[in-house]
């Protein structure tokens, strides 16, 4: 047991300077070629009047809001997968894509001068309709079935809406393709502003809940003779999940893929102790979000290409890999 | 705090508030000398009347007497994904774009860093003039731009002069394919060109959707409605889609009974013209269109 405690804090240790690294690649780099000594300089504000703006509105936010937003989502879907004995959970289930995505696309095509108020109306659209889930899948606390189903529901009902949006306004909805692909363009400020105090709740909350989480694997028999109010702790793990997931989609649009990918790829490398697993995957998460985004912007600079295609590209085949080499073992 | 270090920029030199399309009242710099432009239709404007912008949107849609003019301008990015990196990299004391959720979204960050974003919308005939005027003082050639716009509103009269509005054929325009399309309303620039000469557009007959440019019609409707003239506009373009188009028109027997179909007055409106806004090419369009109509009333 010691051996592997030391060796879950070497990965623990290792994913910190991992992370470390990727937020100063991606300050680093983009479309105006700066030297890491340049960039350091001018998030620490000194440095001409342009390099400045350029690392301090730009890249410093942007970091920011990758690392935040990807910690948030692989948290997210690690607990979901834990709390719903179901590999395939992710934050889309319990609603929070759909409601986000409706009510972003709405102001959007409906009132696009309003675009700066996408965050705040994704965020009430996430909570919305995980509201809605949440009421049809009720029963003394959350029963995680109905709440497959119900999620099920919601997600095709608000599906319907996003339809129907699409064919009445066909001339503007190229505007929201970007959104919906999941990206980080011109994110700044404000943007952190609105993901920092959520985040912060929900990833202190979920890591002070990982034993508890360890509980619910067992069963629910199990998990009740072991002194855990499993009812309680599942609504509370679900509800930190959804605060995670809708403050995320709200400032970085319909990213898929971390959610479900990540926290499999880290259960995969270095088992489920929930302990050890939750903030691996919050780290990781952090990691791949923060990269792909770098890459996504430089690749082919002056275009971006949104962050989710180079996810699914480059993180699907290495999941599958992981997974193959998993079932020859 | 690091994160907290919000910089506010001053501008050199004095700023004068104008509104722009969106109602935002924006600070814009009396002589502007850099402005990036994130869509194609405004950068062809200004450099219609003598302007040279410090950056463009990346696009295969500028008309081709402009080319030589802006080959150099560095790109910023495609009018839905602007590089905001690359935009403040080129130094710009503007940034001029259209209502779109990603120009929108620049606003705030930019505004930061000490540039403003004008919105500026061409919907109608009269945006074409108004844009003329503004980008002829931003440009610093006002007296181009007064020629330019008079040459216009000269050209405009004269197309315009016998025009009894509302006496035109009954039209229909087809935005997409006949498998998956849209009617241009008269909310949309095809649609106000088509008003303005005199052709009657059957989707505003009664079409309860007042805000949209293009919505979609029931085929039953369209058979009532009986257009005599079907104008198209395709996203690709080339004679494959046409040709492809007046087939499946002539063997549907929907579409075969509608007047005209039978009298073969469906044409094909040029993509170079109406899938982007024609911005001072506005008078080529209402000539095409123009044509269209008299062929379509000629042949009754």
């Amino acid at each position: 047991m010691v051996n592997n405690k030391n060796l879950h804090l070497l990965i623990l240790v290792g994913l910190c300077v991992a992370l470390v690294l990727a937020g100063l690649i991606s300050i680093a780099s983009g479309s105006v070629s700066l030297s890491l000594s340049q960039s350091l300089a001018a998030a620490l504000g000194e440095g001409d009047k342009d390099t400045l703006r350029i690392v301090n509105l730009l890249r410093l936010p942007r970091t920011i809001v990758t690392a935040f937003v990807g910690a948030n989502l692989a948290l997210a879907g690690c607990i979901l997968q834990g709390v719903l004995h179901n590999p395939l959970a992710d934050p889309g289930i319990i609603g929070v894509s759909a409601g986000a995505g409706l009510f972003a696309m709405a102001l959007m095509l409906i009132i696009p001068e309003q675009t700066a108020l996408v965050p705040i109306a994704a965020f009430c659209g996430a909570i919305l309709s995980t509201g809605i889930v949440f009421y049809l899948a009720w029963e003394k606390g959350i029963n995680p079935l109905r709440m497959i189903l119900a999620g099920v529901a919601v997600a095709t009902f608000f599906g319907g809406a996003m339809s129907a949006l699409n064919v009445f306004y066909a001339d503007r909805i190229q505007g929201t393709v970007m959104w919906m692909a999941g990206g980080f363009q011109g994110r700044s400020w404000n943007h952190v502003e609105l993901l920092l105090p959520y985040s912060a709740i929900g990833i202190l909350g979920t890591l002070l809940c990982a034993r508890q989480l360890n509980a619910l694997q067992l069963g629910d028999d199990m998990a009740k003779s072991l002194g855990i109010r499993v009812m309680r702790v599942r609504t509370i793990l679900i509800f930190l999940s959804a605060l995670l997931a809708a403050a995320s989609v709200s400032v970085a649009g319909m990213l898929g893929f971390v959610g479900l990918i990540v926290p499999h790829i880290m259960r995969l490398l270095i088992g489920s102790d929930h302990e050890i697993l939750l903030p691996c995957a919050a780290l990781a998460g952090a990691i791949v979000v923060t990269l792909a985004d770098t890459a996504a912007r430089t690749l082919f600079s002056p275009l971006e290409i949104p962050v989710g295609i180079f996810m699914s590209f480059l993180g699907a085949p290495f999941f599958l890999y992981l997974l193959k080499r998993r079932l020859g073992a | 705090m690091l994160w907290l270090q919000k910089h506010k920029v001053q501008q050199d030199g004095s700023v004068v508030p104008l509104v722009d399309s969106t109602g935002t009242v924006v600070q814009v710099p009396v002589q502007p000398k850099r402005i990036i432009f994130l869509n194609a239709s405004n950068l062809e404007i200004f450099t219609a009347v003598g302007g040279k912008a410090a950056g463009k949107t990346t696009s295969t849609s500028y008309p081709e007497d402009i080319l030589p003019l802006i080959k150099d301008i560095p790109e910023i990015g495609m009018i839905h994904s602007p590089n905001v990196e690359q935009i403040l990299g080129l130094k710009p004391d503007l940034l001029i774009g259209v209502n779109v959720p990603f120009h929108i979204m620049l606003r705030k960050p930019m505004e930061m860093a000490g540039v403003p974003l004008y919105i500026n919308m061409i919907n109608s005939y009269e945006d074409v003039l108004k844009t003329i005027d503004l980008f002829g003082k931003f440009a610093g050639k006002p007296n181009e731009a007064a020629a330019k716009r008079a040459k216009i509103e000269a050209d405009y009269a004269k197309l315009t002069s016998d025009v009894v509005t509302g006496h035109g054929p009954r039209t229909l325009i087809i935005f997409g394919s006949p498998d998956s399309f849209n009617m241009a309303t008269e909310k949309s620039f095809v649609g106000d060109l088509l008003q303005r000469l005199g052709g009657i557009n059957i989707a505003d007959g009664e079409s309860k959707a007042k805000d949209s440019s293009y919505i979609p019609l029931s085929m039953e409707y369209i058979t009532k409605a009986d257009p005599e003239l079907i104008l198209v506009i395709t996203m690709g373009d080339g004679q494959t889609v046409m040709d492809k188009l007046r087939s499946e028109l002539d063997t549907n027997s929907v579409w075969k009974d509608v007047q005209a179909v039978k009298n073969k007055h469906v044409y094909q409106l040029p993509g170079n013209l109406f899938t982007v806004n024609p911005g001072t090419h506005i008078i080529e369009a209402m000539k095409q269109l123009r044509g269209y109509l008299k062929e379509a009333s000629d042949g009754k």
